[in-house]
Parts: C-alpha cells; sequence; structure tokens
C-alpha cells in the first residue's frame, strides 16, 4: 500500500516536473478563484495553480525525505555499527554523543541548524540528515553489539580482517531490515517536520512551493477558502502515511514468520523442537542468517599463521 | 538659501480660535460630535468596551520617554496628550495648548489650557511642559531629534511656556502637533513614579488611564475622573484583551467577547466586514520601503536601480498581492495627510519593461541577480509582495533572489546599522514631519544609510537638509516634493506601496460613536460608548 501510494505520488510529481499544467510560480488568473476545469484546486493568493504547485510540493517533499533520511542513514548507521561493533570506551562517548542529540526536540534542532547552514532544500536535507541519523544510530547498535558476539563475526575478526570491512560486510548487511524500516519511518516525520519548518518560514523558500508554506500561506484564507488548507495538509497526510506503511510493509515483507532470511528489530526466529535437534550436525549455536553470509570464504582460525 | 519666511501670527491664532472651544468640548479628539455617533442616538455613560489588541507594548513599556513601538503608542495615545494635534485633514489644531505662535524665526510661543489635571489630580501648567521637554532631552528617544537646536524652555507664567533655538527648526511645530511624539508628562505624578510604574502604568491627562496590565493577558483602562474634555468619556472603561492569533481575535469578535478588534491582514477584516460588522476607514499610513545597499553588487549602478523599479508594476502589486488593501505610496506614506503623492510625472513609477531593458543593456549587466531579504516569520501578509515583484523583475531579465529571514537576523540593520545585501524590506510608520521619512537612509546617523559620500545621493541630501530648516510650510511642501522626486529619480529608496497599520473592526450594534483617525490613534474612543 505505501509503494502504491508514494509510486503514485512519485508519478504526480514527474507529471508536473516533466510537463507541469501551468508556470508553478507565475500568477497565471486572478487570485483566489475557486475549483474549475482549468485550475482543478484554484488559485491561491496571487493567482497561481494550486493543483500545481501541490504537485510540486509533494515532489519537494518526495526528495526531501529520501535525501534526508538516505544521509541520516548513512551516517546514523555508520555511527551506530561503529559503536555496536568496536564497544569500549568509543562506544560510551558516540552513544553519549547520540543521547544528547536525542534529548533536543527535532524542531528545535532544526530550527537552529536552518539558521546556521541557511533555508531551502540543500541546507534542509543536511540538517534533517543530522537531526534523525542519531536514531540511525540507536537502531544499528543494538544488532552489532549482538552480532559482534557471532561466530561468524569472531570467525572473520580472528582471521585478521580489519573491522570497518567486518562492519560494513558483515554485520551490516545482517541488521538489514530494521535499517529498512527505521528509513522509512524516519522519512515519515522528515515529512511532517519538513511542513512544519516551511510552516515557520524556515523550510522551502519562496516561491518554490510546499506543503508546509502553502499552508502558512493560506491559513489567513481558510474560511473564505478552506481548500487552500486542506490540499496541502492532505497531502502531508497522504505522503506521511504513505512513508509509515511503506515501513510496515518493509516490515512485514523482512519478518521471519514470513520466511525471510534476513533478521528483524531484534526478533529472533521461533524454532520449533525438532526431533533430529540432538543430533551431532546439530549441536551446533542455532544458526541464523548469517549462514548466508560467505563464511566459507573466511579462513578458519586453524588456518591462521 | 534662504527659505526660512515666518508665518503669519494672526493666521496661526485664528486658526486656533476656530477650533479651540469646540476642542474644549470633546478633548483632543477634535472632531464633531455628530460624525461620530450623532446619528447613533444619545450617549451611555458607563460600561466597559472590549477591544481586542493583537500586540502588547514591548521595550520600554508604557513609558513616552523610552516606549517607541506601536503597540505602545496607541496604548499612550489614551492616556497622555500633547500639546497640539493634528486633524482629519492635517491641519493643525489645539490640544493642551489652545494657542501658539512663532514670535521670531527662533522662538516659539504656547498658550496653555486652563483648568487641566493630571489623572492625578495635579493641575497642569507651564512647569510640566518644561520638566516634559527637559526630560526628552535627557532620556535616550530617538524623539530628541526633532529637538535640534534647542537652546532653551522657559515658563513665561503658569499658562504660557517659550521654546527658544538657536537654530532655526523646520520640524519642531509638527512634532509637538503629533500624537505619538512629545507627550506631556507631569512633575508630580511621573516624575514621583518609579521607572517600573512609569513603564507599566500611565499618569497622563488623557481620558483614559492604564491602570492594569496583565502580561501577555490584557490591558485595562479606566476612565481618568479628572479629564477636562466637556462630557467625556462616556466610557467607563476600557479592556484590552491580547490575542496574538488574528484568526482568533476574529472569533472574538464574531462570539460577542469583544466589540472591537483591530487586526493587522486585510483579507481577515475584510472576512469581519463581510460578516456584518464595521470595518473603520482604512488609512495608509504605513509605506513599505525596500531600503537599498548600493556600496557593491549591481546596485550600485543607477541604471539598474532604475530598470529595478520601471519593472514593478506597483498598481499589480497592490491588486494582487495584497488584494487591494494597499496604496500607490512615495517614501512619505499615501496616508499621511501632509505627504505628496506620486503621480504619473514621478520618475520610474510607471512600468516600463523595454524601458528597464535597455538600462540594463546599457549599463552592461543584462540579467543581474539581486537579493531581496524581509522578515520571514512575521507580516505573513506581505510576503506575496516580494513573491509578484519577483514575478515581475523576472520579465525584465532581473532574477529577484527571495531571502526571508528571521526578525532576530534582520532586527541589528535597523537597531545597530548592520550591514546587509542589496535590498532589505522594513516596514516604518507614520511620522511627525515628512522630512523624517528620509532620515534613516539619507541623514548621517540613519541605520540604512548606505549612501554616504555617495554622489547620486547628493543632491537629495541637500534637498533634505534644506526642507528640515524650512519653516513655511508652502516652501517646506515644495522642498518635499522635489525631495521625494530625486529620490524616485535615483531610486535611493524602492516603495512598492503604502498599506494600512491597522484594521479597526467593530460590532456597530453595540459599540457607538466611533470612527478611525488618519493616524491610527483610537483618538474617538472618549466620544464613543456601548450598550449592553
Amino acid at each position: 500500500m505505501g509503494v502504491v501510494l508514494l509510486g503514485a505520488l512519485l508519478v504526480a510529481s514527474l507529471w508536473a516536473t516533466i510537463a507541469p499544467p501551468f508556470p508553478p510560480n507565475t500568477t497565471v488568473a486572478d487570485p483566489l478563484l475557486g475549483p474549475s476545469g482549468t485550475h482543478w484546486l484554484g488559485t491561491d493568493n496571487v493567482g497561481r495553480d494550486v493543483f500545481t504547485r501541490l504537485l510540486l510540493a509533494g515532489r519537494t517533499s518526495l526528495l526531501i525525505s529520501g535525501a534526508a533520511a538516505l544521509l541520516a542513514c548513512v551516517v546514523g548507521a555508520s555511527v551506530g555499527v561503529l559503536s555496536g561493533y568496536l564497544g569500549g570506551w568509543v562506544d560510551s562517548v558516540l552513544m553519549r554523543l547520540v543521547d544528547a542529540l536525542l534529548a533536543l526536540p527535532a524542531i528545535l534542532l532544526a530550527l537552529v541548524v536552518g539558521v546556521i547552514i541557511g533555508n531551502g532544500p540543500l541546507p534542509l536535507i543536511v540538517a534533517l540528515g543530522a537531526i534523525f541519523a542519531p536514531a540511525f544510530a540507536r537502531v544499528m547498535r543494538a544488532p552489532a553489539l549482538a552480532l559482534r558476539q557471532r561466530d561468524f563475526v569472531a570467525a572473520a575478526r580472528n582471521s585478521g580482517v580489519r573491522a570497518p570491512v567486518i562492519a560494513l560486510q558483515h554485520v551490516l548487511p545482517n541488521a538489514l531490515t530494521p535499517l529498512l524500516v527505521q528509513f522509512a519511518a524516519v522519512a515519515s516525520n522528515v515529512v511532517l517536520l519538513e511542513a512544519a519548518l516551511s510552516y515557520l518560514g524556515q523550510g522551502v523558500q519562496a516561491p518554490e512551493p510546499s506543503a508546509g508554506r502553502m499552508i502558512s500561506e493560506a491559513q489567513r484564507f481558510m474560511y473564505s477558502d478552506p481548500l487552500l488548507v486542506i490540499a496541502p495538509a492532505v497531502l502531508v497526510v497522504l505522503l506521511s502515511a504513505g512513508w509509515n506503511l511503506l515501513a510496515d510493509g518493509v516490515q512485514a515483507l523482512l519478518s521471519p514468520r514470513r520466511g525471510s532470511a534476513l533478521p528483524t528489530r531484534g526478533r529472533r526466529p521461533v524454532r520449533r523442537v525438532d526431533p533430529t535437534e540432538n543430533s551431532p550436525q546439530n549441536s551446533a549455536p542455532p544458526r541464523g542468517p548469517e549462514t548466508l553470509m560467505p563464511i566459507a570464504s573466511v579462513p578458519n582460525q586453524e588456518n591462521r599463521p | 538659501m534662504n527659505e526660512k519666511s515666518t508665518p503669519s501670527r494672526r493666521v496661526v491664532l485664528a486658526g486656533a480660535a476656530l477650533v479651540g472651544p469646540f476642542a474644549a468640548l470633546v478633548g483632543c479628539g477634535g472632531q464633531d460630535p455628530e460624525a461620530g455617533g450623532g446619528d447613533q442616538g444619545t450617549p451611555v455613560d458607563g460600561g466597559t468596551l472590549t477591544y481586542a489588541v493583537g500586540t502588547q507594548p514591548a521595550a520600554g513599556g508604557v513609558d513616552p520617554m523610552v516606549a517607541t513601538a506601536l503597540a505602545a503608542q496607541s496604548v499612550m495615545n489614551l492616556a497622555y496628550e500633547t500639546l497640539l494635534v493634528r486633524d482629519d485633514d492635517g491641519q493643525i489644531q489645539p490640544c493642551l495648548a489652545t494657542e501658539h505662535e512663532q514670535v521670531d524665526d527662533l522662538t516659539w510661543r504656547f498658550t496653555l489650557r486652563e483648568g487641566v489635571k493630571f489623572a492625578d489630580g495635579s493641575p497642569f501648567t507651564a512647569d510640566d511642559v518644561v520638566y516634559t521637554f527637559q526630560t526628552y532631552l535627557q532620556a535616550t528617544t530617538s524623539k530628541k531629534a526633532y529637538l535640534g537646536g534647542l537652546d532653551q524652555i522657559v515658563a513665561v507664567d503658569p499658562q504660557t511656556v517659550e521654546f527658544v533655538f538657536d537654530a532655526p527648526n523646520g520640524t519642531f511645530l509638527n512634532a509637538v502637533a503629533h500624537r505619538e511624539t512629545f507627550m506631556i508628562v507631569g512633575a508630580a505624578g511621573y516624575g514621583a513614579a518609579s521607572e517600573d510604574d512609569r513603564q507599566r502604568l500611565t499618569y497622563g491627562t488623557g481620558a483614559f488611564q492604564l491602570t492594569d496590565w496583565q502580561d501577555g493577558v490584557s490591558l485595562t483602562f479606566t476612565a481618568n475622573e479628572n479629564y477636562w474634555g466637556e462630557g467625556v468619556p462616556h466610557l467607563a472603561g476600557i479592556q484590552m484583551p491580547i490575542i496574538t492569533d488574528e484568526s482568533t481575535r476574529l472569533a472574538t469578535l464574531q462570539q460577542g467577547s469583544a466589540q472591537a478588534v483591530a487586526f493587522t491582514d486585510g483579507t481577515v477584516a475584510d472576512q469581519a466586514a463581510k460578516s456584518g460588522f464595521e470595518l473603520g476607514e482604512l488609512n495608509f499610513t504605513q509605506s513599505l520601503p525596500i531600503f537599498v545597499n548600493p556600496e557593491s553588487g549591481p546596485l550600485a549602478d543607477v541604471r539598474v536601480r532604475q530598470a529595478l523599479s520601471l519593472a514593478l508594476d506597483r498598481q499589480a502589486l497592490i491588486d494582487v498581492a495584497m488584494l487591494g488593501y494597499g496604496k500607490l505610496s512615495l517614501v512619505t506614506p499615501a496616508g499621511d495627510p501632509a505627504a505628496p503623492q506620486p503621480d504619473g510625472d514621478t520618475p520610474n513609477y510607471t512600468r516600463d519593461v523595454a524601458e528597464a531593458k535597455a538600462l540594463l543593456a546599457e549599463a552592461g549587466q543584462p540579467n543581474p541577480t539581486v537579493v531581496l531579504s524581509y522578515f520571514g516569520d512575521v507580516s505573513q501578509a506581505q510576503h506575496p509582495i516580494y513573491e509578484l515583484m519577483q514575478q515581475q523583475c523576472a520579465e525584465a531579465g532581473i532574477t529577484l533572489d527571495l531571502q526571508a529571514t528571521p526578525t532576530s537576523e534582520l532586527a541589528p540593520i535597523f537597531t545597530a546599522g548592520e550591514s546587509f545585501t542589496d535590498l532589505v524590506s522594513l516596514p516604518w510608520s507614520y511620522r511627525a514631519d515628512p522630512t523624517f521619512y528620509f532620515d534613516p537612509f539619507l541623514s548621517e546617523a540613519g541605520a540604512m544609510n548606505h549612501w554616504r559620500e555617495n554622489p547620486d545621493a547628493d543632491t537629495a541630501r541637500d534637498l533634505l537638509a534644506q526642507a528640515k530648516a524650512t519653516v513655511d510650510e508652502a516652501v517646506k511642501a515644495d522642498l518635499v516634493q522635489q525631495l521625494v522626486d530625486e529620490v524616485a529619480q535615483q531610486v535611493l529608496i524602492l516603495v512598492p506601496m503604502a498599506v494600512p497599520q491597522n484594521y479597526e473592526v467593530w460590532d456597530s450594534a453595540k459599540f457607538f460613536g466611533y470612527t478611525t483617525d488618519p493616524y491610527g490613534s483610537r483618538s474617538r474612543l472618549p466620544q464613543s460608548w456601548v450598550q449592553s
């Protein structure tokens, strides 16, 4: 459902990018016209076509939410994996830093960052990426912490594979499910935060359309022209819901109960008692998805010099 | 050039004599009682008016020596009075002074009204006037600029006071007649009050006194029992709830919780008017100047500045961006009765895209990029102006780079003279004298003056200096006209339009006898009344 929703919004955004019905930032008719065959959602207070601006606002929001979540994912996951894998004082320092960032209200942090690095889509992506990176770090640290104790990681470590390589090649892929779920959840939050910042005048700048800005600009007319507020508000809801549904879908799809080979959010597969469990070949610790890893390529300890 | 002609003493006195007896009836509101509520029945004494406002006084509270914020002015106007006032036509009328005359080029004499008392019961005398102006001179207020060259203030007798200057001052009388500039305070009441009390309470001769101020909640005014106006005020008090959100203020009016509301957004006021409430006459006393920094960048070339001005369709900005709530204006706001108005001959005011492109080509900058900064977090109703300007400029090949900036970042520009890039929009309001609209960008001390030693502003500077030193009103008006034309010719500043400072709306079924005044000072409240 999330894919369908986001896909539809993406197609609409592409349409508005390639062949917009009207120039989005230009006065094309009288101000505050109601919906008509020409202007499906009417015109705003400057006489711009609301439908066109709404489509482009969707594009902006999709771009910012996707890019900011990706940035947060790369930065946060790296920190989380390193922290969990290396442990010790590195883990303590990084996690206290993450705790400190998580303690700050996201919108306040975004406003401060915005003042420092400026407004507009790119600074927004950077600011929101930085704000949500700690969430990824928290999510990734736990599986990294657990995985570092596993045999295949120990084997890699003992065979002389460097820590960053182990983290990237062995730990990260095994924590992919929570990462993907977190990505979609963060993107949903970014949609809301970007709308809030733009509503406050600190996000996407005029005359570029953004749902938050459109709500802010139309607030004065919400009694006389309620559609000007309702339409961008619905867009925000759809975008946020789309990402959330995607997160749920990813989680459901990759859940072990559906036979997925990837672990999810720390849940361990439920094992049924097997009569052959005590056989010699099953006496090793339960084998999880790590069996997918190219462990065979890692020389065992005995082969090390 | 010597323009220091002296107005006829006889003329000044005659003007005062005509209005004086009437002014004694209704106070400094000075309007015909029939004009306001005369057709709305007999005034009823007593009752409290609830008048919802959006802001409360800021720094300096309601101390006339310190406060300058608009929200403070509209409060102080109710409590403090001035020696003279201007009527709706811009003519000077008596208030606490019944007569004024210019004895010679350097001396002004005022005869004070008898029988006036401050709210605390102490009598108003010439000593209070001397105390007031000496306190202004000692205070750190920008109002002192109007007293340039003031040598001494002399209480000739209890009802007569003289101001002696050491050089002609062409702005003094206008400043004295400006309701928001030299408000008279008493040595006994105000002088004895603590600094904190002066900022939270009032000690004037006005019809209402601020007796309680709940921070962020409400302002409470009580009728001045010692008020000198006959039969006024009718109201026993005024309650001003402070409601920051425009829509909530509208709801307050619609629900009957308030009988009157002041809006800053014309569209919200229009909604109220369409619901059957009375929208007061609009007075376009707030021009929206866009200050220019020509020290670097494309605007250093006058041809680029002229192209920018020619690219603007000001009437379209008013009709579309402000939905009609604006008026063509020069630097001096269109709503100022003493200000000249733009016309077809005003340089660079009529849109001409072809000429704009030609000028840009001549300047060797066919596609300049110009930065325009404005308040991103306030004055939202004005944001469409900038967006539409951007569209209009694009047609001439100019890229207007809009920078919505937080107030905290823009404030140092007009408070501390911090520099800015290309253009910055900072609204201003009605001022006592037309020449003072030019001070921020032309006077030596002007915070937004980036024209120092720039030859493009030489003529304008000379004209400003002459106008300030000219007392003769006709000569001064001519100089001001030349000044606004020169400023428009050189595009030393851009003015898209003037807008109303406030939109006053009231329930005409409950609140009577009230009309707005051109200065937004709510000076007719003493003559108004409510009926439950």
